[in-house]
């Protein structure tokens, strides 16, 4: 079994190395649409199989491509925790059909094929959360994600059942051709079923409550495709419709998602700082990112409503650089939770410690993660948080003395609350979590994790800097992503440059350094300082580990300062009172259920008579 | 070339603003002090003095100074002292520069939690709490001091105030003066916020962090102390009070900025020295309270910017 295990890793690699190869061909096709693969399942039905890749599917494709290899790679490794049950070989033929799925949505060309893809990745995501159900809780974190997805695809049907009423197809081709003619008040009613049902499968506030309950659980590989690659699925998604079907037609769409994407960043960053559990914090972490990412969509949508291509273009760009940067970070520190639960079988940072000089590769690889999470410079979480402020910065000093300008300047306290809200994340996973002494024997225990999973984590590591320092480039080729309206918006090559000059980071990085070396070198003397070592101080006493600082304390003066806020909000204010409105609806209609045959024949005898007599009156 | 100089002098000068901020204070309370160059003579002191490292401490440790002191310099490099046409790191935008003071912040914080003393522990919680509440009202002033012309970065900043009177738009220059101020005493450990004189456990925020490190380690953390108050300084010169900055790169202007920049800094120095003699240290649970004040500035800033 073991060598099954490997050898669908190994085909899971390639699989995901060819997709991301895939991904580039589409992206460089220089805005071309490719056609690919079409099947008529049903004549004369919309069951038709098509699929199609376009320059900003391709980009989402390298995506995936490139946290699937990782997730495969590491999964060889990871496979050891499930030596009882075969090394996991269903996980691995799930975590296959996973990224299939997802690379399906990405370039699905009709209805059909979209909502076949997107269901499957739901399903099998689903399967793949619930895979360790014998742990409590699980069972009820994976009802609670299927539950909320299934809300989410409900109304991304109605969407495309509109979409379909005023076009009469199911092609996404004629949609995008069509959408843009439909009357105002369809249109937003598209574009409010899309938010909702993407923002839902996103996390966004205050569709969210599912996420922190179903990453967490996942094994962690899986965790990491789904906080780096399925929740932008919905980022695709939003684009598709809002942007290249709409064409952003009204300005406040851009109003609705710039404040759900404030709430969802501020709310997630702070609830990320207060959670205990490695997991839970990144899964946090992800509906803040999430949120940045509406932010720069709606800003986009905005501007193009406000006839502003260009900033229009930049804000997308920049949505797309947030998105890929998430991708590379999140799916790292993942797959560093998943090494630290697999070496100590617990996250939760209170019982952790110490890893730093037990565990050097992962906490190393998890430390470099972590300043990509910070938006540290000059990584890649720092280039994309920058183009977003320049972004937010020049909307809202151009539409100064209107709304949008207090919207954007709104959005823009947002990004700097988030932003220092992440720091406390940050230092209380790895100052708390990876340095100091083990608090717990589990924790004194821990060891390096197999080599496949410190090599994952090493390359996604290096790969969270690479993208900052190659940030410029990668933008460069963003712009090739852009929907065929944005592409030719005037100036925006040379206004992008100007907001990211190219190898600004590499000088930024050098700067640093240089200044490094001139700390080390005004401090050197001649003669070698003896190092001798001792205890930490600790007033007299005889030392305990757990004098340490825990992760709660850590956190209590910011927890105290915004008790305030510490209310579950969108349980109390939405989901128990449209629970309740449920239940009492239901309750309602006990009246006719009195639980005798009769009268059930009874009510299946007057259905059909009913049924009958439409049938004859309407004349079908 | 010039960018490089500007470096030099702030990490030179940086801790003699230390050592006269010292001494202003001795005064104060009819002390006589040590002299400013006290600083200097404390960190040859350092220098000389074997390291003591915690049985507990990881490699961080051992990088981490020499990392904050080398982050620091980058933020010299980010933010123009003398002129404001000299070339800087990244055009001088605001933004990269309070990502480097937020980085060197992260450093600090992993040394201090990297010994597992309590103590670091304790004043890393409320520096966090510190960080979270300044950054906005930093990010805000800054883009509310220069919204109007879309200005974000120090140059262009310093550009806009050459063409137009900073004083004709007085409402908003004002209320990001005294937000800044604010901040400023907050993000340099001043009372009555922070007491960087004291070593009472209960009480100590920044000394708390560091109370683990010995020798060449004290020495680099203490300069980088005294380098980020420097900068808090030159920054709040540069958006409130750009009187005299060059706005060439010819000798004669330069010296002149050279000499204003020293004179402002010891003028704001003895501003910060008086206001500390002042007051009495206020509860860390009342902070927040304070720092609202200065959001609010803030905001009202912006609207003004938005209105006027």
């Amino acid at each position: 079994m073991k060598s099954l295990h490997r050898i669908l890793s190994i085909v899971m690699i390639a699989a995901a190395l060819s997709l991301c190869g895939f991904g580039v061909a589409s992206l460089a096709s220089k805005g071309v649409d490719t056609f690919l693969y079409t099947h008529t399942v049903l004549s004369g039905s919309p069951l038709i199989f098509q699929i199609q890749a376009t320059p900003l599917s391709g980009f989402f494709l390298i995506m995936l491509g490139i946290v699937g290899t990782l997730a495969a790679l590491y999964g060889i490794g990871y496979g050891q925790e499930y030596k009882s049950r075969h090394y996991g070989v269903w996980l691995d033929i799930g975590l296959l059909l996973f990224i299939v799925a997802m690379a399906l949505v990405f370039c699905a060309d009709n209805v059909f094929t979209f909502m076949i893809a997107w269901e499957s990745m739901s399903i099998v995501s689903y399967l793949l959360v619930v895979y360790d159900h014998e742990k409590p809780g699980v069972i009820r974190a994976g009802l609670l994600y299927v539950g909320m997805t299934q809300l989410g695809s409900a109304f991304l049907l109605t969407a495309f059942l509109i979409l379909h009423h005023y076009t009469g197809s199911y092609d996404f081709a004629v949609f995008a051709r069509l959408a843009s003619s439909l009357p105002a008040g369809a249109q937003s009613v598209v574009f409010l079923c899309a938010l909702i049902g993407f923002s839902t499968k996103a996390g966004l506030m205050p569709l969210h409550i599912w996420l922190p309950e179903a990453h967490p659980i996942a094994p962690s590989h899986i965790s990491a495709l789904m906080s780096g690659v399925m929740i932008k699925t919905a980022v695709f998604g939003l684009i598709l419709v809002s942007i290249v079907w709409l064409h952003g037609a009204q300005a406040w769409w851009g109003a609705v998602v710039v404040l759900l994407g404030a709430l969802s960043a501020i709310g997630g960053s702070f609830w990320s700082g207060q959670e205990g559990s490695f997991k839970r914090i990144l899964a946090f972490s992800s509906i803040d990112n999430i949120g940045l990412i509406f932010i720069a969509i709606g800003v986009a949508l905005l501007e193009w409503a406000l006839h502003q291509p260009l900033w229009a273009a930049i804000a997308l760009t920049s949505a797309l650089l947030l998105a890929f940067n998430h991708a590379l970070f999140k799916s790292t520190l993942f797959q560093g939770a998943g090494a630290v639960i697999f070496a100590c079988h617990t996250g939760l940072l209170n019982h952790l410690g110490g890893l730093m000089r037990r565990m050097p590769v992962t906490s190393t690889g998890v430390l470099i993660a972590l300043a990509s999470l910070c938006a540290l410079p000059p990584w890649g979480g720092f280039t994309s948080e920058w183009l977003l402020f320049s972004t937010l910065a020049h909307v809202s000093s151009l539409h100064l003395h209107t709304w949008v300008g207090l919207l954007t300047v709104a959005a823009l306290l947002g990004l700097f609350a988030t932003g220092a809200l992440t720091l406390v994340s940050a230092v209380r996973i790895f100052g708390i979590g990876f340095l100091a002494e083990p608090r717990t024997a589990s924790a004194a225990a821990a060891r390096e994790v197999p080599l496949t999973m410190r090599i994952s984590i090493a390359i996604g590591a290096m790969l969270t800097l690479l993208s900052g320092l190659m940030a410029p480039w990668i933008v460069s080729h963003i712009e090739q992503a852009l929907p065929h309206a944005l592409l030719g918006a005037p100036g925006l090559t040379t206004t992008i440059v100007t907001l990211l000059p190219p190898s600004v980071l590499w000088v930024i990085g050098a700067v640093i350094l240089v200044g490094v070396l001139l700390a080390w070198l005004v401090t050197r003397s001649s003669k070698r300082p003896r190092v001798s070592l001792t205890q930490t101080w600790t007033c007299g006493g005889q030392r305990v580990p757990r004098m340490s600082y825990s992760a709660t304390g850590l956190s209590q003066p910011v927890q105290r300062v915004f008790a305030f806020a510490l209310v579950p909000m969108a349980r109390q204010y939405v989901y128990r009172p449209a629970l309740r409105v449920v239940l009492r609806t239901t309750t309602s209609f006990r009246i006719i259920q009195s639980g005798h045959v009769r009268t059930y024949l009874l009510y299946l005898f007057a259905t059909v008579l009913l049924l009958l007599l439409i049938a004859r009156l309407g004349g079908y | 070339m010039l960018d490089a100089l500007q470096v030099i002098l702030i990490l030179l000068f940086a801790p003699f603003l230390q050592g006269f901020i010292h001494q202003v204070k001795a005064r104060l309370q009819g002390r006589r002090g040590a002299s400013p160059w006290q600083p200097y003579r404390e960190y040859r002191k350092l220098l000389g003095k074997d390291r003591l490292l915690s049985t507990s401490a990881s490699p961080i440790t051992r990088v981490a100074p020499v990392f904050i002191v080398g982050l620091l310099i980058a933020g010299c490099a980010t933010l123009p002292a003398l002129t404001s046409s000299a070339p800087l790191l990244a055009g001088g935008s605001f933004f990269v520069f309070l990502s480097l003071l937020a980085f060197a912040r992260f450093a600090t914080l992993m040394l201090g939690l990297d010994s597992g003393s309590a103590f670091a522990g304790m004043g890393a919680g409320r520096d966090l709490l510190f960080g979270v509440l300044t950054e906005p009202i930093v990010l805000l002033s800054l883009i509310a001091a220069g919204l109007q012309r879309a200005a974000f970065s120090f140059p262009s900043l310093l550009a806009v105030h050459a063409s137009s009177d900073i004083w004709g738009k007085l409402p908003a220059t004002l209320l990001v003066l005294i937000a800044l101020l604010m901040v400023l005493i907050v993000e340099t450990g001043r009372l009555p916020i922070d007491n960087p004189d004291t070593h009472l456990e209960l009480t100590m925020i920044h000394e708390g962090l560091t109370l683990e490190l010995t020798g060449r380690d004290l020495a680099l953390i203490k300069w980088a102390a005294a380098i980020r108050q420097t900068l808090w300084f030159t920054l709040w010169l540069d958006v409130c009070l750009p009187v005299g900055i060059a706005t060439t790169v010819a000798p004669g202007p330069l010296l002149v900025a050279l000499l204003l920049w020293v004179g402002k800094c010891l003028l704001l120095g003895l501003v910060v020295a008086v206001l500390e003699s002042l007051s009495a240290k206020m509860r860390i649970f009342l902070v927040p309270r304070y720092l609202s004040f200065a959001l609010t500035l803030a905001v009202i800033a912006i609207l003004a910017d938005a209105a006027l």
